[in-house]
């Protein structure tokens, strides 16, 4: 595999790829097993098969936030090679992590305040052009879970995900320098308190056990001092990175059978790149990586041989986030049934999904889309302990679906249409107008109203007396049946609609 | 899937259930009458690894003071366990203490298991799963135990106080909030139009059979159906609960500790067949300022310390008071212990045995488990030095499935454990 040299810092310029070309893709390679649910070939659209909307959603799902339908028609016209394309585009850029901000929405954001930093955030995940890039933030977010319960500083938390931001599509090593030298990291895995003689073993350990190899990843107690007898000396000042040499342990270390020669002055920070190197060497890393990432994006426990070989190939691209993440979304496997619609969305796929899949997303305030988030299940910039969010479905649970269908009503039934829209009593950001939608796509009918919002939002994959019920629903009130008419009942229950499909189990599914 | 009557008498007694029953023509209701299957455990977890050697120490051995130049509780501020015991308990467990003399406390000292993991993800999945090979809790044990032998029926078996579902239930779904105030749906936010029809849709869609779908599909969709009705129960059970006794509210951890007992309680008092509680309590991982460097019964732990302590004789107080005549314990557990000396930050690092707390009235008192012995631990290198343990924790287990709520242990944890007896 390709090793760089030792240097500090990640690449300042992550070069886009020829694959703006179009036409066949060079992220696909071979078939791997007859099965295609492990089929890395490219996926190609047939006449039994062809690229549809329902595709083109669940690449949006996974790839980004969800898709608004006027997003999802063009990812179908442009084909699948280029949508894949688009969400490849992924700039070298930050945001503020410090100070008073103005949204374009006319909401302020004090980014110095940790409501402010998450909304912020959402603010981003639910408008950014380019989507990947935020959600391969949110995945390293979850992969290094850290919480400002620890850090204190929200404006550090900012620079955090700023550093996955620039290192979203680039390579993990530069990505693990870059966590190692993290100020918020220092903080939260106590390395800046770490120094020869008081060695303080947390980070050395969870850079193995959580970043990189996993638990039972073939390493011992042993390699745990040594690597954090090597990370000594990387401490923070004033909020930015400090390498101290007074701290750092100099004496010789063996970590996973390499013999790191202790150095002392400056040089002694080569000891900790030298440790990620030799993690990077491993064959568990990528292994461990390719899982997370795999089980993230596509589908719940992949088989250990696919995996192995997804990982060698990982490894041997020199661990390049951009080639892994473009082999997936091409592949077979990504558009099998195996993957379609088989993970639980996320609190923040959840929520920003909705948002996006009704194009409010200029319209809600984020610092309340913020505040109604934080009791779902991942509270954001919050991670409680160092290990991320639970596998699989474990996180759900009533109080979730309770939280889940809670967002949902604040953001489309009645009284409360227009909470999620309140930046400060009296003054509302513009709400949806239903009415002005459904005419505007020539839908009058109950009937028309239902099976439009049923296609648009679960591709109508839903039982028959759902739908019956729903269209039921749309001429009844608690006090009794009335006669539909669109002005008078439309904002009234489509809204309602919505709601109500929103807190379908189909919608909780990615 | 949760076993018939028919099925528990079969399998348990079949597989060697220790209860004699069958000679003696006992029938299922005839063992709840016995009064055994819903008896409440509170679980009451100290996140991080709680440091054992701070809780009780032995200040009579001179590598106690070797160990921890800094950490050292001087004797004459510790609390003598009992006349003539060379263990004595941080004067910050004091409310404990009282709970010992009383015989309401059992101190389980030495707890923990073969081939320590000093990972705490780890060590909460090994303690999770009661499984120390386990790689990740697929299967929670208490879970496990609600699947597999409960048979009470009851449709809230157990109340996780926490935000994310704990570990210990994977595998089964159960309400989990940190206040029951939002433990609501919400139709309409402000007024009502439609919240009636509304709700019952949320519930009936939710409800109709999915032909052929997957696992994950099947799971929320029990989980959106069943939601309402527990919604029910949690709103209207004890709504006018007012402790009787005044509860610790010095400072934010106290209030945490407070609020999630003063809950149960409310549960327990207004009538609710819950048997299950857990809350924890974060801050445990005290790698840096366990104490004050000037006064080691001051500082970050012995603030948590007196928190658990004075929070959980309030409770016990509280529900003698309300006139409850519920069979209660408390079961305070930390994931590990911590290293035998400390390691220059005022602080330790993670280690291997630790100490837990059953306390309660049903509780036979005193102490359980060996102290770790010190002649298995050297100088200098103290901050390395582990204690081994002395009691696995599958055996507490064991004590609250087969001695108090009477169900065959290896139901629950593969093979039968020997209860301890402070139940």
């Amino acid at each position: 595999m390709v090793m760089q040299s030792g240097k500090l810092g990640f690449s300042r310029h992550v070069p886009v790829p020829s694959l703006l070309k179009g036409g066949q893709s060079k992220g696909g390679g071979q078939t791997i097993t007859g099965d295609p649910s492990e089929d890395l070939s490219p996926w190609q659209p047939t006449v039994s098969d062809p690229w549809d909307e329902k595709k083109a959603k669940h690449l949006f799902r996974r790839a980004g936030f969800g898709g608004r339908p006027d997003e999802i028609k063009t990812l179908v016209k442009i084909g699948v090679d280029r949508a894949v394309d688009l969400f490849l585009i992924v700039p070298n850029f930050t945001i503020p992590d410090q100070g008073t901000h103005i949204l374009p929405t006319g909401e302020i954001l004090n980014l110095d305040f940790y409501t402010g930093q998450v909304a912020g955030w959402l603010y981003l995940m639910a408008n950014s052009p380019w989507q990947l890039q935020e959600k391969m933030s949110l995945f390293f977010h979850d992969h290094y879970a850290t919480g400002i319960n620890k850090v204190r500083y929200s404006q550090l938390m900012g620079k955090q995900i700023n550093l996955f931001r620039q290192t979203a599509l680039g390579t993990f090593r530069n990505q693990l320098i870059g966590v190692s030298a993290d100020p918020a990291m220092l903080y939260w895995l106590d390395n800046r308190l770490s120094r020869r003689g008081k060695v303080n073993e947390n980070y050395g350990r969870e850079i193995m056990e959580l970043f990189s190899m996993g638990v039972n990843g073939g390493y011992s107690e042993n390699d745990v001092k040594a690597s954090a007898k090597a990370f000594t000396g990387w401490t923070n000042f004033l909020g930015t990175f400090y390498y101290r040499s007074s701290y750092h342990d100099t004496s010789n270390k063996v970590f996973l059978g390499k013999t790191i020669v202790g150095r002392s002055g400056a040089a002694g920070i080569r000891e900790g790149i030298e440790v990620i190197d030799q993690i990077l060497r491993q064959k568990a890393t990528a292994e461990f990586m390719v899982r997370k990432i795999w089980e993230w994006f596509v589908y719940e426990k992949p088989s250990k041989t696919f995996i192995s070989k997804l990982a060698a190939r990982f490894m041997a691209d020199g661990y390049n986030f951009r080639t892994l993440m473009e082999t997936i979304f091409r592949s077979k496997a990504f558009y099998s049934a195996r993957a379609m619609k088989k993970l639980v969305k996320n609190p923040v796929e959840l929520v920003i999904g909705a948002i996006r899949n009704t194009k409010q997303e200029k319209q809600v305030s984020y610092l309340r889309v913020a505040n109604r988030f934080l009791n779902m299940g991942w509270p954001l910039l919050n991670f409680a302990g160092p290990d991320g969010l639970p596998d699989g479905v474990d996180w759900i649970n009533s109080q979730n679906i309770i939280n889940r269908s809670n967002f949902a009503a604040e953001l489309h039934t009645n009284s409360t249409r227009g909470y999620l829209h309140t930046i400060f009593s009296g003054y509302y950001l513009s709400r949806k107008d239903w009415v002005s939608e459904v005419r505007s796509l020539g839908l009058t009918t109950p009937t028309q109203i239902v099976d439009h919002y049923l296609r648009d939002l679960l591709d109508s994959e839903v039982p028959a007396k759902v739908r019956t019920d729903l269209i039921d629903y749309m001429t009844r009130r608690d006090t009794g049946r009335f006669t539909w008419n669109l002005t008078t009942y439309g904002q009234l229950k489509i809204s309602g609609l919505v709601y109500l499909i929103m807190n379908l189990p189909e919608y909780h599914m990615n | 899937m949760s076993l018939s009557r028919r099925e528990f008498l079969a399998g348990g007694l079949g597989a060697g259930l220790s209860l004699p029953l069958i000679d003696k023509g006992l029938v299922f209701e005839q063992l709840q009458a016995m009064g055994g299957t819903e008896d409440v455990v509170v679980f009451f977890q100290l996140r991080g690894g709680n440091d054992m050697l701070h809780n009780i120490f032995t200040p009579d051995e001179t590598k106690y003071g070797q160990a921890r130049p800094t950490l050292k509780i001087p004797k004459s501020k510790g609390l003598q366990v009992k006349t003539n015991s060379p263990y004595y308990l941080n004067p910050n467990l004091a409310s404990l203490k009282k709970l010992f003399d009383a015989g309401d406390l059992a101190i389980i000292n030495g707890i923990g298991y073969p081939n320590p993991n000093y990972s705490h993800f780890r060590s909460l999945d090994i303690i999770a799963t009661a499984d120390p090979t386990a790689t990740s809790a697929y299967a929670g044990w208490l879970g496990t135990y609600l699947n597999k032998a409960y048979t009470g029926g009851f449709q809230i078996p157990a109340i996780d106080l926490e935000s994310k579902l704990n570990r210990f239930f994977v595998g089964r779904p159960i309400p989990t909030f940190t206040n029951a105030a939002n433990f609501k749906f919400r139709p309409d936010y402000a007024t009502s139009f439609d919240s009636k029809l509304e709700l019952a849709l949320i519930e009936s869609n939710a409800k109709v059979p999915r032909v052929g779908a997957d696992p994950n599909l099947k799971f929320v969709s029990t989980a959106i159906g069943t939601t309402p009705g527990d919604v029910g129960l949690i709103q209207n059970t004890g709504a006018n609960y007012k402790p009787k006794v005044t509860y610790p509210s010095a400072n934010r951890n106290e209030r945490r500790v407070s609020a999630s007992f003063q809950t149960v309680a409310r549960y327990i008092v207004g009538g609710l067949r819950t048997h299950i509680y857990q809350f924890s309590l974060g801050g445990f991982d005290t790698h840096a300022n366990e104490v004050l460097a000037s006064d080691p019964t001051q500082g970050n732990l012995a603030a948590l310390l007196k928190a658990v302590a004075d929070g959980t004789k309030a409770f016990l107080d509280d529900l003698k008071a309300q006139g409850s005549t519920r069979r209660v314990v408390v079961y305070i557990f930390s994931e590990f212990g911590r290293r035998v000396g400390e390691n220059g930050n005022n602080g330790t690092d993670h280690g291997a045995a630790g100490v837990a707390y059953v306390a309660g009235s049903p509780v036979k008192g005193g102490l359980y488990g060996a102290f770790p012995d010190w002649s298995k631990v050297n100088g200098p290198s103290w901050n390395r030095q582990n204690f081994q343990a002395t009691t696995d924790f599958r055996s507490v287990y064991a004590t609250f499935l087969e001695n108090y709520w009477k169900v065959n242990s290896a139901l629950v944890l593969g093979k039968k454990w020997t209860p301890l007896s402070f139940l």
